[in-house]
């Protein structure tokens, strides 16, 4: 069955779909992935830039489908500039030979094999390496070797594995589902991994499954969705290389090609964005008011993510001043708050406000949430009653909307009882900005709100979906509350995140956004960190 | 029980709770069940109402069970913040007011006391039942409440004034 659902998977994806998977499998052969060039922007005719186990340079150049000799003579340019433009890499010396590589996930006519063979020949008078082919037998073997062993053959994982697969790719990914069957592809939980080679081959034969799981959605070029998916796949590396203490040597690799994939991701859904002069899904019939709303939220702060993500990395990157003019053109009327799955969304737009030295508008953001997470009408509730009626963030927004449409299925109450688990972050956040007039005013409230926070036993659990070990703590900030104390608790370090977050604090960009119960005091800390200092 | 709000403990296995007061308590899952015989004569007889008829009988055993561990995590609070008081199963009308004074009670907009339950076993609600009526033509009783009242007023009129960020 696996030999099939791969080859289903390969023969309908580009070059783009297979790039993630033929690179986990490369670094689990053990070489070293160097470079990987832009979605559509081939450096030199190469792709892949990767070190093999003898130490020797390979260039990848991917293409899709067949190659007949109509394609081969459009393509012939590209073929020469991987085998004769030296490769121009500050890891790579110039002077070493580098053996090119064409790959296909189709087959290659034998007249163009006929006309590589002579080209080789040609190559090889030059000293310059021949170049070797992989077409879709090959990846199919190395792909069906990688997964192989992973592919779920309890009837019930193999049911979980269908499901997703047939999801509409229009939609959001099944969050539970998706998060549940990728940790139990990683072996969350399950026998601990020997060595590193051991991590690789799970890395990498979880990632030829992911990918197919997550074709539905770039079939459909569902940005947002693509981007949750890898980013719930990359938590789970993580978490399983923070479980078994893995050294940043091993993991990083996958950590820098995921990403690179997130970052190109958003890259299109900013293209996409700015082309367009409505932001409609079909069918409209179902859109508009606070769908549309939340879509527009959503994909503000995946934008804001992205520039925040640039910009810790590389002080210099370019700042987007359009992003800034749409978020004070619309804010007002674009951005919903409709639970506390929504705080991260509006957390990183202000923090990216903030980095555009637009404060005020940074800071009209964050307190509209504020208001919303402290209690509403205190003198009217009596004390069982002090449960916040702004959902967890455990709530999906698909489900908000659910239930603020008052479809069938949603159960408005059953979100309504909840604490807030973003209060204590978003006070502290505000203390960091001096704003005691407006904390002073909301104190009767604030300090009536229950708190909650979770704590999980082992710090890799942050890293998981769902954590089943753990405390959940529930308190109140004091009625009088001391400004001093509270300034110390605001900017209290308390190392309660997994190290691998400490080394990526950059991650937290992303991974709040599609895990906004991981949203805690620290965590925010940490974020604005690097924030304050550019501030 | 039904006035308790409920929510879902979404992840973890331990809960602490901290009150506003300051009393922390920390507490495990504890497992509610429950479970019924059915014949299978009876399945066959019966069809589905077999089944609703057991019902009830599910519903009060998970019903009991947890409010024997809501009881016992309430004389647990009390307990650890010394605020209990024991009537040695009697009632009289000053066991209340010695109770409502070991209280920290709110008030709505109206000014009316607001949030506060009694719990007492069935023995002690029989004689509190039959005490309760003489309340209203009591006088001692009737002024020690206002007074206490008057009290709580005032104390929970501080705490409200006194919630703001000091330094």
């Amino acid at each position: 069955m696996i030999e099939r659902i791969v080859e289903d998977w390969l023969t309908s994806t580009s070059e783009r779909g297979y790039q993630i998977p033929f690179c986990q499998c490369l670094m689990y052969e053990g070489y070293t992935i160097l470079h990987i060039s832009k979605h559509g922007q081939m450096e030199q005719g190469k792709d892949i830039i990767a070190i093999d186990p003898s130490g020797t340079v390979c260039t990848y150049q991917l293409k899709t489908g067949d190659i007949n000799l109509a394609r081969w003579r459009s393509m012939q340019g590209e073929i020469q500039d991987l085998v004769e433009l030296p490769v121009a890499h500050p890891a790579v010396d110039k002077n070493k030979p580098v053996q090119p590589f064409l790959v296909t996930n189709g087959m290659i006519d034998d007249p163009v094999r006929r006309w590589i063979a002579d080209r080789n020949k040609y190559w090889e008078e030059l000293g310059l390496r021949k170049v070797n082919l992989l077409v879709k037998t090959q990846l199919l073997r190395k792909f069906i070797d990688a997964a192989g062993s992973f592919f779920p053959e309890e009837p019930l994982r193999l049911k979980e594995f269908l499901e997703l697969y047939l999801i509409d790719g229009r939609s959001l990914p099944d969050k539970d589902k998706l998060a549940s069957f990728v940790e139990h592809l990683l072996g969350q939980g399950a026998r601990l991994i020997k060595s590193p080679h051991d991590f690789r081959r799970r890395v990498s034969g979880a990632a030829v499954i992911a990918q197919y799981l997550f074709s539905p959605f770039e079939k459909e070029h569902n940005h947002v969705a693509i981007v949750e998916c890898w980013i719930r796949y990359l938590a789970s590396v993580l978490a399983l290389a923070e479980r078994e203490m893995v050294s940043q040597e091993v993991y990083s690799g996958t950590y820098e090609i995921i990403v690179k994939r997130i970052v190109e991701q958003l890259d299109d859904l900013k293209t996409e964005f700015f082309s367009r002069q409505n932001y409609l899904e079909e069918p409209s019939i179902g859109d508009g008011g606070i769908v549309y709303k939340a879509r527009l939220t959503m994909v503000l702060a995946w934008l804001c993510a992205l520039q925040l993500f640039d910009l810790k990395l590389n002080g210099s990157a370019k700042r987007d001043e359009r992003i800034i003019q749409v978020i004070k053109g619309n804010h007002n009327d674009w951005l919903w708050y409709w639970g506390q799955s929504a705080t991260p969304y509006h957390l990183i737009i202000s923090l990216f406000c903030e980095v555009m030295k637009e404060s005020e508008l940074s800071w009209s953001i964050m307190l509209k949430v504020l208001a919303d997470l402290s209690l509403q009408d205190v003198l009217e509730k009596s004390m069982p009653d002090f449960v916040s009626n702004i959902p967890d963030p455990y709530v999906q927004v698909e489900q908000c909307i659910g239930a603020e449409m008052k479809l069938p299925g949603f159960i408005e109450r059953e979100y309504a009882a909840s604490l807030s688990y973003h209060l204590s972050p978003i006070v502290y956040f505000a203390v960091r900005r001096n704003k005691r007039t407006s904390l002073n005013e909301l104190w009767r409230r604030i300090s009536k709100t229950p708190l909650c926070e979770y704590s999980p036993r082992h710090k890799w659990h942050y890293l998981l979906w769902r954590s089943n070990e753990g405390k959940e703590k529930t308190w109140f900030f004091d009625a009088a509350q001391s400004w001093r104390k509270l300034n110390e608790l605001a900017n209290q370090k308390d190392s309660t995140l997994p190290a691998i977050i400490y080394d990526h604090p950059e991650f937290l960009y992303f991974f709040l956004l599609v895990y906004p119960h991981r949203l805690t005091s620290e965590s925010l800390r940490l974020m604005d960190e690097w924030v304050h200092f550019v501030r | 029980m039904e006035t308790i709000p409920r929510r879902m403990m979404r992840e973890g296995d331990i809960l602490s709770v901290k009150s506003a007061g300051g009393s922390a308590l920390e507490s495990e899952i504890k497992e509610v069940s429950a479970g019924f015989m059915l014949k299978h004569e009876d399945i066959i007889s019966k069809g589905i109402s077999a089944y609703y008829a057991k019902l009830d009988e599910l519903v009060q055993s998970i019903k009991s069970q947890e409010e024997k561990i809501v009881i016992k995590a309430m004389e647990q609070a009390a307990q650890q913040v010394q605020n209990v008081i024991d009537a040695k199963g009697e009632f009289s009308l000053s066991t209340i007011l010695d109770a409502l004074e070991k209280m920290t009670i709110s008030f709505d907009s109206n000014g009316n006391p607001s949030g506060h339950s009694i719990i007492v076993s069935p023995s002690v609600y029989a004689k509190m039942k039959a005490k309760l009526p003489e309340r209203k033509k009591n006088q001692e009783y009737k002024e020690r409440y206002e007074r206490i009242m008057k009290k709580k007023r005032k104390e929970w009129l501080d705490r409200e004034n006194s919630r703001r960020l000091a330094d």
